[in-house]
């Protein structure tokens, strides 16, 4: 079970091959269950990929397939959830509750049943049902990515997809979909982000993969990414570092905010505890 | 990424050179000619001074074509009112709809008509910066006395330029809506009156959010409307009223 994609080949263009490529022969296996990152500069054509898996672009060359089935056919479209960058875009309910319960409606579950529905799937992403009765046109940039997450996940997806989801989020908001992100990949749902901007608070194990000019040009983990030549080292891992050569019995390999505290709490009791 | 449609593309041809105010008369005066066509000759005379004018634009037929694709449901819909609704005592027609042949011949024309009526539009538009052509409705329009209505003349320049220049994006956010309906399983192809509601909702409010976005833009801005000067006064050129008197004579020949 898998999503996979061969040899594809992409252009917005004309449909010939001097044309230039925002995909040039891209082979990639997603496997279920995976958290994967895909990192790429703007026009590096990571969202021309990622829409390929739920068949919003069918490929000039090559073949997308979803679970053995083509992307393009409507069973492999119910498998995957997209969460696109302008969530103002993906609303069509005329409030909260009808968008996130579109997707189940159809599907013969009574009224208490699709109340249950929204409920956990809203919980899921950390938003409270208060807002279920508002225009999902009202809310905040960061509640409307959630909500739109929310309708997607109310579908049952298997993969979500989701275009820079972190780009205009306040920090609280970001830390709620990490949150939601980290929540959903525990119940076995593939999670594929992509981003032009790495952060660390994603999981550090997570598979990355690195796009320039339409290839992959880069594929590892989160971590060997950030230690890699593409990448440059953040603040946090400076910090850390310079610690370290100062004599800081401290890990050199820290790249977020939160592990780095909680390495220094443990210097200091250290250091209380050899006094 | 989508084509935007309808958007000025900059280069140095002729037709970019001329004054707005050239460019503005040029097309009403072919709107008129283009509503008095009545046959397949009027038709493709017209066609050829669009295309005349398209290659003095320099921008390629396919760029003013993709202008037609919007328009594309409409056309259709204009050709079937016009083939149902068309009048004929000739003993051709066929069908309990009346179909005729004089009823498909006045759809092909009517068609044709609207649609040389968005290729010139396009013409003009992406030949003409949105800011040169505000001016050039603003020039055309101050000597009437709009005060009445409570407007002034670069109200209502301002007013058509900005409804010109949100045409490729309201376009862009349905195709936006569009993909993500597709993503969530809803098959745009497949009509339905719901669907239209999924597809409206949305548009209506991106559109009402673009415009309370502008305006407060505007007005941080200090936007007022009446009593503005221009830092470039237009002037009309030699080759701006060659190409009007040329016009002009075209136009009286095709009516008279």
């Amino acid at each position: 079970m898998s999503i996979v994609v061969e040899n594809v080949s992409f252009s917005y263009g004309k449909k010939n091959p001097f044309g230039s490529m925002v995909l040039d022969r891209v082979n990639l296996k997603i496997e279920s269950g995976e958290y994967l990152i895909i990192i790429g500069e703007v026009g590096s054509g990571k969202t021309t990929l990622i829409k390929h898996f739920n068949g919003l672009l069918k490929p000039l060359e090559g073949i997308v397939m979803v679970d053995g089935h083509k992307a393009t056919s409507a069973h492999a479209r119910k498998l995957v959830g997209m969460l696109f960058q302008y969530p103002q875009y993906q609303f069509f309910g005329k409030t909260v509750f009808d968008d996130v319960a579109f997707s189940v409606s159809n599907s013969g579950i009574d009224d208490k049943q699709l109340h249950e529905k929204l409920i956990e799937s809203l919980k899921m992403v950390g938003l409270d049902e208060n807002i279920a009765l508002r225009s999902p046109f009202t809310l905040s940039n960061g509640q409307m990515k959630l909500a739109a997450l929310a309708s997607i996940l109310a579908a049952n997806p298997k993969y979500i997809i989701l275009d820079e989801p972190f780009t205009g989020l306040d920090l609280i908001n970001k830390k709620k979909l990490f949150k939601a992100l980290a929540k959903l990949h525990d119940t076995g749902i593939t999670i594929i982000i992509a981003t032009h901007e790495i952060y660390y608070e994603l999981p550090i194990n997570s598979r990355t993969i690195l796009m320039g000019m339409g290839k992959i040009i880069f594929e590892g983990n989160l971590e060997e990414y950030a230690l890699s030549k593409h990448s440059q080292l953040s603040d946090v891992t400076l910090l850390m570092r310079e610690l370290r050569r100062r004599g800081v019995d401290i890990s050199e390999n820290i790249f977020d905010v939160e592990t780095a505290f909680e390495e220094i709490m443990n210097i200091k009791k250290v250091s209380i505890e050899h006094e | 990424m989508n084509k935007i449609f309808f958007a000025y593309t900059p280069r140095k041809s002729y037709i970019h050179t001329l004054d707005p105010r050239t460019k503005l008369i040029s097309v009403m005066l072919l709107s008129f000619t283009v509503l008095k066509a009545s046959t397949f000759q009027d038709i493709i005379l017209l066609s050829s001074v669009f295309f005349i004018f398209a290659f003095l634009a320099q921008l390629g037929i396919k760029h003013h074509f993709n202008s037609l694709r919007p328009m594309l449901m409409f056309f259709i819909f204009i050709f079937i009112v016009q083939i149902i609704f068309t009048e004929s005592e000739s003993t051709h027609s066929a069908g309990a709809l009346g179909i005729s042949y004089e009823g498909i011949c006045k759809g092909v024309i009517v068609t044709l008509r609207f649609v040389l009526l968005i290729l010139f539009t396009s013409l003009i538009i992406s030949t003409t910066s949105p800011a040169i052509l505000t001016q050039g409705i603003e020039r055309l329009l101050r000597p009437f006395p709009l005060s009445f209505l409570g407007v002034s003349s670069y109200d209502i320049a301002v007013m058509i330029s900005i409804s010109m220049r949100f045409l490729p994006l309201l376009y862009e956010s349905v195709q936006h809506t569009i993909e993500a309906q597709i993503s969530r399983g809803i098959n745009p192809q497949r009509f339905s009156f719901k669907s239209i509601s999924f597809l409206v909702v949305p548009m209506i409010n991106n559109a009402l959010r673009m415009t309370e976005n502008l305006s407060i833009a505007m007005e941080s801005r200090c936007y007022q409307g009446i009593h503005r000067t221009s830092m470039f006064e237009l002037k009309m050129h030699k080759k701006d009223w060659i190409s009007l008197f040329i016009m002009l004579i075209f136009v009286l020949l095709f009516l008279y």
